[in-house]
């Protein structure tokens, strides 16, 4: 039985994962090196991401396995609010760790993964004025008041609406 | 503009992943992005101006011009302020800090319009004692002035518009200077939608047209035509082309007409073909499109009357000639001059996932019963009824139950529009047809019939999640499940 063939894949510390192929191939990465390589039982290493971040992203490959594959030219769920309750208790984390999630989705290409971290740091800006933004994410202001003063005025178009 | 990282650092292009979850048209908390620092601020103008005539007010839309008119260059300003008397020159700003126009992606040409008369609105609002000013809006208002449309093409924003990717223009206006200008400007666009051809010569299209090496998809709105010439030399973009849509577009009638498609039987790659409500669409005009082959066609849309000479060979070539590609069917025709179009798509297209049809009579609905003996995996059915003045179809309709027997366990959307029956029929359809359905819509307003998709989700572990009129629609009632 294909589906439960087993990957093996190396974090960036070294430390070794096991997972079903199937799990692994909800990454496109992965999915076209498996296919490239083919049967193989050589680690795969994963330079980009830690070992806890791994670990994260498993956790929602596995929980979403079984989902079917979505269309990457498909933007239409990308606005929505939608979250589903597992996806959302999944992206209460620290920042540092959701941005890393954003990150490891975007190298390993996993869309509905980089969707839903992306949708919930979009969530953390809606609504905020520059300087909120700045204080959630601890954001220094590199602009001189002149230079803001300048891009604020190109833009007064979008004050309004 | 010189950029520091930010803590946390994330690549660009994942700031413009984030900032599209934020939302294209919620420009507020774009605009604060934009202003949390210069890292942030050039991912959310790339947002922002992708199409920014479309996501701003109107009100604001007169401030968006006058930033427009920032790149325009020395000597267009200067004509327009010597020979025009127009003066485009911005208050305060002088040089824009960013190149915004290189990130326009879309422009829907009307809303440019729009926003540069308000603009002039604005104008006069400032100084309302200038006669000579009201007087000149006068004049262009009354369109003694066509030049004033062609505008955002002047000279000057030449180099920032080569990257626009869609292009929507339509109005009571002759074309030509606007696509001319557009073809020497742009060549990448992939996406083109003209409405009313107002004179507008059809060498100007084909040109236009020609010029782009990346078109994929072309809509024409009420565009009217004698020239044959119009879609028979489109040869040269048959590789790009994926979509093409005809909506309330007279035909030629000529002797020439039977060579008019030549070039669109040529598109290869075609995804969508879709004619709406055109005139003179008729066998000989179709027939080169009955011999061409549309290995890739998925959708097919005809949404017409015919009058005389109808294509019913024709289309039916079409279907046979596609060979199972074809995953949707928009049929809106009197299927009686269709004989075995049904049968066609059942023995053509047993892949069909998304089917919508107009029925007259019983008889088309007892053919639709016995596409299903070969369709098995559709998942949206959508049937409208036209009434016809003496109407066999006795009431209520047993038809329906017998269809709900056929109904493959794949079809998440059922549309059941200008069909009547009364709620017990209702009831044993629902009773009968698989515990798939998503989504209902049905004519019937009465309390009756909505107990019984309540009694349905609940047989099929399934909950009403919501329901109501559909919109823009002739009163149709909807239940959608989950």
């Amino acid at each position: 039985m294909a589906e439960l063939k087993k990957v093996k894949l190396t974090s960036s510390e070294g430390t070794e994962f096991i997972v079903d192929r199937k799990v692994a191939e909800k990454s496109v990465l992965l999915k076209n090196m498996l296919e490239d390589v083919g049967e193989s039982d050589m680690a795969i290493p994963l330079p980009n991401v830690t070992g806890p971040i791994l670990n994260k992203v498993i956790d929602y490959c596995t929980h979403h396995r079984d989902d079917p594959f979505v269309n990457q030219e498909d933007d239409s769920k990308k606005v929505s609010d939608d979250i589903d309750d597992w996806d959302a208790e999944f992206c209460k984390v620290d920042q540092g760790t959701l941005f890393e999630l954003i990150l490891s989705a975007n190298y390993l290409d996993i869309k509905p993964l980089l969707d839903l971290t992306c949708k919930t740091v979009a969530n953390m800006i809606k609504g905020k004025t520059p300087d909120e933004i700045r204080k959630t994410f601890n954001i220094i202001n590199d602009f001189t008041p002149e230079e803001e003063e300048h891009v604020r005025k190109e833009n007064e178009w979008c004050e309004e609406r | 503009m010189e950029t520091t990282q930010a803590a946390p650092h994330l690549p660009p292009e994942t700031l413009v992943e984030i900032f599209s979850s934020v939302g294209e048209y919620n420009i507020k908390s774009l605009y604060s992005c934009l202003l949390v620092n210069k890292f942030w601020c050039e991912s959310a103008a790339l947002m922002l101006w992708k199409r920014p005539f479309e996501v701003t007010s109107l009100r604001a839309s007169a401030k968006l011009v006058s930033i427009y008119f920032l790149f325009f260059s020395k000597e267009t300003k200067a004509k327009l302020l010597n020979v025009d008397g127009i003066d485009v020159s911005h208050p305060t700003l002088q040089q824009p800090k960013i190149n915004y126009l290189a990130y326009l992606r879309h422009i829907d040409f009307n809303m440019v319009y729009r926003a540069v008369r308000m603009w002039v609105s604005y104008q006069t609002l400032n100084e309302p004692f200038n006669l000579e000013l009201k007087k000149k809006q006068n004049k262009q208002s009354n369109h003694e002035e066509p030049d004033y449309k062609s505008w955002p093409y002047y000279s000057g924003t030449c180099n920032s518009t080569y990257e626009l990717r869609e292009f929507v223009c339509g109005g009571q206006f002759s074309k030509d200077y606007i696509l001319q200008k557009l073809s020497e400007l742009c060549n990448e666009i992939e996406i083109v939608s003209i409405y009313d051809s107002c004179g507008t010569s059809p060498q100007t299209l084909i040109d236009f047209i020609k010029a782009q090496m990346r078109l994929k998809q072309i809509t024409l709105t009420n565009w009217q035509t004698d020239s044959f010439s119009t879609l028979s030399s489109i040869s040269t973009q048959v590789r790009t082309f994926r979509q093409i849509e005809f909506i309330r577009c007279s035909f030629p009638t000529t002797e020439n007409s039977a060579r008019f498609f030549n070039g669109l039987a040529k598109c290869s790659n075609l995804q969508v073909l879709k004619f709406e409500n055109c005139n003179n669409l008729n066998a000989t005009l179709m027939k080169p499109l009955a011999k061409a082959e549309f290995p890739n066609l998925k959708t097919l849309s005809i949404d017409n009357d015919f009058n005389k000479d109808t294509p019913s060979m024709e289309l039916k070539s079409i279907i046979e000639n596609c060979k199972e590609t074809l995953k949707e069917i928009i049929l809106r025709i009197n299927l009686s001059f269709y004989a075995d179009m049904l049968e066609t798509i059942a023995k053509f297209c047993p892949g069909l996932l998304k089917l919508s049809i107009t029925i007259e009579r019983d008889t088309e609905m007892q053919q639709l019963i016995t596409l299903f003996s070969s369709c098995k995996e559709m998942i949206e059915l959508i049937i409208h009824r036209r009434h016809i003045l003496f109407d066999p179809w006795f009431y209520p309709c047993k038809s329906l139950v017998k269809l709900g027997g056929v109904i493959p366990s794949s079809l998440r959307r059922l549309e059941l529009i200008g069909i009547e029956f009364d709620h017990l029929t209702w009831n044993e359809f629902l009773n009968i047809c698989p515990g798939s359905i998503n989504y209902f819509v049905f004519d019937h307003h009465n309390t009756n019939y909505v107990k019984h998709v309540e009694n349905y989700a609940m047989r099929h572990n399934k909950v009403i999640r919501a329901k109501g009129t559909v919109e823009h629609s002739t009163g149709q009632m909807f239940v959608e499940l989950r």
